[in-house]
């Protein structure tokens, strides 16, 4: 029995006119995509930079209230006593608690942990900064050691 | 006759043949269109990427040095600080392009709030927090706006701007990260 071949060039040429059609989309789809990543990847630099600058203020508080910070650190979280002011609470506002406009809107938080008191020797002092903006949060520790007087 | 109506079916699958790689063509046309567009993106978003790694890499380098050898103001051509020097201005960077990486470095008034512990209070005991009584809240000796001299500034804020041209000869939004630098070492 003859097979009738008329027009067969043109149904594989349009079958295959209509994947590369598809590939193409496909592709066109994805380079889309790939400039909010770029985004993405500005907005996290950004928010990281914010975070070590915030953990600059906290440092800097430190390094000229070290007494205030200690006071206010073991009364509050160390021995957990209540006070009509949580001076620990208001010691983590000011500049190490608030938002920001710019480049976004965000805002960041600081958090400090004394990782062990040995009592006028050498602490280690965890500071932590979280920061959150357009659906990212990050945290940017930083630790030092701490060397106290008495005087 | 048999010979000629086989001639005939010849001509037709060339005829077929012709009509397929014109319709070929014309359905390649666009989709090589299309690639070629994606790979402007592609490079585009690579000039992107790499103004964002030079924003972060020169701040980077900012931030190691010491806080008083980074002077306050706008620059534009290299920074050379006793610790090292910090490439500013015109950069080669990937995908043929030059990138002008600007700094500006301005002061950071910051105050600090804390309360106090009564040091005169009669049951004060160093050892025993239970003793301690705290005071109001005050700003004293933590006020660094630079209004004194005892209120000196201790903050300054850092800005790196990367800017480039497309070859189209359009400017891209420029690349802006900013951060903060406080003085710990007096």
């Amino acid at each position: 029995m003859p097979v009738n071949k008329k027009g067969i060039a043109i149904v594989i040429v349009l079958v295959f006119a209509t994947a590369l059609l598809g590939l193409a989309g496909i592709y066109v789809r994805s380079s889309r995509e790939a400039t909010p990543i770029n985004s993405k990847i500005l907005e996290r630099v950004q928010l990281d930079f914010i975070g070590q600058g915030i953990t600059q203020l906290a440092l800097l508080k430190f390094k000229q209230l070290p007494s205030e910070f200690y006071y206010a650190y073991n009364f509050s979280v160390r021995d957990k006593r209540v006070a009509n002011v949580d001076p620990w609470a208001k010691y983590l506002e000011g500049p190490l608690k608030g938002e920001r406009d710019e480049p976004f809107k965000l805002s960041y938080s600081t958090k400090c942990r004394v990782l062990g008191q040995t009592k006028y020797k050498v602490d280690s002092i965890e500071f932590e900064v979280i920061i959150e903006g357009n659906g990212m949060k990050r945290s940017i520790k930083k630790t030092i050691n701490s060397t106290r007087i008495k005087n | 006759m048999k010979k000629n109506c086989q001639s005939l079916r010849n001509g037709i699958t060339l005829t077929e043949i012709m009509l397929a790689t014109i319709l070929m063509a014309v359905a390649i046309l666009p989709i090589v269109g299309v690639f070629s567009q994606g790979h402007r993106l592609t490079q585009k978003d690579m000039r992107r990427i790499s103004a964002i790694h030079l924003a972060e890499s020169t701040m980077n380098k900012l931030l190691k040095l010491p806080y008083d050898q980074v002077p306050t103001g706008t620059r534009t051509n290299n920074l050379a600080a006793a610790s090292g020097t910090v490439p500013l201005g015109a950069v080669a960077g990937e995908a043929n392009a030059t990138y002008t990486i600007s700094l500006t470095v301005s002061d950071y008034p910051v105050t600090f709030a804390y309360h106090p512990v009564d040091l005169n209070e009669a049951s004060y005991n160093i050892d025993k927090s239970e003793t301690w009584k705290f005071l109001d809240e005050t700003t004293a000796g933590a006020v660094f706006d630079g209004s004194g001299i005892h209120k000196p500034i201790m903050v300054k804020q850092y800005e790196i701007t990367v800017s480039w041209l497309e070859p189209n000869n359009l400017t891209p939004p420029p690349i802006r990260v900013s951060t903060l630098k406080a003085n710990l070492e007096e």
